[in-house]
């Protein structure tokens, strides 16, 4: 090998221990994948590609309306592309192993955390970015009207997205956080999350699925409200089937 | 067409009177095999073809010796022309000497046993029973247009057997081995090196499952390493139901600590992995082995320190298809 070669790889080698897998990327014709599926295909279509890797999303949404269903199905796109590993931030211990797998989450291949509060998941969240080892994280969930009755936490989750969004490029992790709010598609201003999100996606439930005396799903229209790498506005409606335990 | 009672037929029953716990099936196995071309295991109960049997009642007390020695409970031997004639000797052997030879044809012997032992449903006993049929010869001399007009066609093959006619062979087990060598280039001496050969070795012969390979469980995990001075030495363990990573590395460790003894370097190694059922999510863990299933260890284990162990958790299935929720996964805090 020639020594010029060497050197180029050494110092290739160096600047990704210090600064992350992302930080620098050889010049190849061969385009390398930039978006994270979100397992829905018209989801995928109105996103141009999906979730961007290595940026935060948003899922707002209030009660059922699919926000959980397609933030782990990207997780489950995650895992299958190279079997990576994802994570899932419970805050609220309500985490469903059922629907997880449901959605074709690996659950071996899947880290929960349970943080005591707001506070303590920002903080655990940080470290595991921070650790590079992850390709997903569904953050489950932030809640509006405690945003922004408390500042304290409003500031904490401004600084902790702050700090992210470097990290995240450098690791080509992607984070989806789920929002709730009662009005989705017109979220409150004041929320850090509009101007560090590169997608946001607004859920709204539509109708109720039967067959018969069964609900056998539900229809939601989902509201791209944000999308830095495409055009945003676009509505879709998909259609979330829910299995039989 | 076989006719009732055919001589050239002959199939022994082995019955354990109560369950045999997982790992001691496969070394019985094995053992009976010894006694018999062909050897087939149907809980609770084992199939042994005893065409070359020759002095039957002694070949009988061996067999039951080799079963007794292996098997943690009782053990009883039907040997008949038929598997449920001999199924139904071994259920009726007594105590001592613990095998009952059915000598003649098997419709014969079967005659004026009670309709009891046929596999006939409740309901189905009731009504013979009503009809003032006690044994199964008098069940057997029904015609078959009667017996599917008064309880279904489904009892017709319990009206085959008892009639003489199970043309049900045993079906000897199929070798189910996978297997990875390696053969070094100069004698491998240090233990780290060598564990993470079997690791590579191990990962490459799960390659061979049949898809899905998670759908499997292996049952044996056996080592083989030919030393520098041409000795060959074998090492074996049982694989638990859901080995996680590290407990592959701490079982290959030790087996290989085992294998090498006095620190002799090995010239070749290789990994078996020894028979396998279908148990979907049993041993999922044993396929997650790779550098990422690494990094999330060392990164949940960082997580757990800093913070606590409890707001770590790990998922796990336990059994994708079990009939309660709450048996089908579960959450465990982060253990080392």
């Amino acid at each position: 090998m020639r020594r010029e070669q060497r050197a180029l790889e050494q110092a290739v080698a160096t600047i990704r221990l210090h600064h992350g897998p992302g930080a620098i990327r050889k010049a190849s014709n061969q385009r390398r994948a930039t978006t994270l599926p979100s397992g829905f295909p018209a989801l995928d279509e109105a996103l141009a590609g999906g979730f961007p890797l290595g940026k935060l999303g948003e899922l707002l949404g209030y009660g059922t309306a699919g926000q959980f269903t397609v933030a782990a199905s990207a997780l489950a796109q995650a895992q299958q592309a190279g079997r990576m590993v994802a994570c899932y931030v419970d805050t609220g211990a309500t985490i469903d192993l059922e629907a997880l797998a449901r959605c074709g989450v690996r659950l071996d291949l899947l880290a929960i955390l349970r943080p005591h509060s707001f506070l303590h998941a920002l903080a655990m969240t940080d470290d595991l970015l921070r650790s590079g080892s992850f390709a997903a994280v569904a953050f489950d969930r932030l809640d509006d009207q405690h945003l922004l009755a408390n500042p304290e936490a409003l500031q904490a989750l401004e600084r902790a997205l702050r700090a992210w969004v470097p990290l995240l490029s450098r690791s080509l992790a992607t984070v989806l956080l789920i929002t709730t709010t009662a009005w989705p598609e017109a979220p409150p201003q004041g929320l850090p999350l509009s101007a560090f999100a590169s997608v946001r996606l607004a859920f709204r439930r539509q109708a109720w699925l039967v067959r018969g005396p069964r609900v056998v799903g539900f229809e939601s229209r989902v509201t791209v409200l944000k999308n830095r790498q495409g055009p945003a506005g676009h509505s879709i409606t998909i259609r979330f089937p829910v299995d039989a335990a | 067409m076989k006719q009732p009672g055919n001589p050239s037929q002959r199939i022994a029953c082995l019955l354990f009177l109560h369950r045999l716990p997982e790992p001691e099936c496969e070394p019985l196995l094995d053992a009976l095999g010894a006694h018999s071309p062909a050897v087939e295991w149907e809980d609770p109960a084992c199939y042994l073809d005893a065409r070359l049997a020759g002095d039957e009642p002694l070949w009988s007390c061996t067999v039951l010796e080799a079963a007794l020695a292996r098997a943690s409970t009782e053990v009883r031997l039907g040997l008949a022309g038929t598997k449920f004639a001999a199924w139904v000797a071994a259920q009726t052997a007594p105590a001592d000497p613990g095998y009952q030879l059915v000598a003649g044809p098997d419709q014969a012997y079967l005659a004026p046993l009670p309709i009891r032992w046929l596999p006939l449903p409740a309901e189905a006993q009731r009504r013979l029973r009503l009809l003032g049929l006690r044994t199964i010869g008098q069940f057997a001399a029904l015609r078959e247009r009667q017996v599917a007009e008064q309880l279904g066609p489904e009892s017709l093959l319990a009206h085959r057997w008892a009639r003489g006619l199970d043309e049900r062979p045993v079906l000897g087990r199929a070798p189910q081995v996978l297997e990875a060598h390696h053969e070094f280039e100069v004698p491998e001496p240090r233990h780290e090196a060598l564990l993470e050969t079997a690791l590579r070795l191990f990962g490459r012969a799960l390659q061979g499952l049949p898809a899905p390979r998670e759908a499997w469980a292996i049952q044996r995990i056996s080592l083989t390493a030919t030393l520098d001075d041409g000795a060959v030495r074998q090492a074996s363990a049982w694989l638990g139901s859901i080995p996680a990573p590290r407990a592959i590395q701490a079982l290959l460790h030790g087996l290989l600590a085992q294998l090498k003894g006095n620190g002799a370097g090995v010239g070749e190694l290789g990994v078996r992995l020894i028979g396998w059922k279908p148990v979907v999510g049993r041993q999922l863990a044993l396929f997650a082995y790779s550098e990422t299933r690494t990094r999330l260890e060392q990164a949940l284990e960082q997580l757990a320190q800093k913070h606590t162990p409890a707001c770590v958790i790990q998922a796990s299935t336990l059994d994708a298809s079990a009939p309660l929720p709450a048996e089908r996964y579960c959450l465990t805090e982060y253990q080392r």
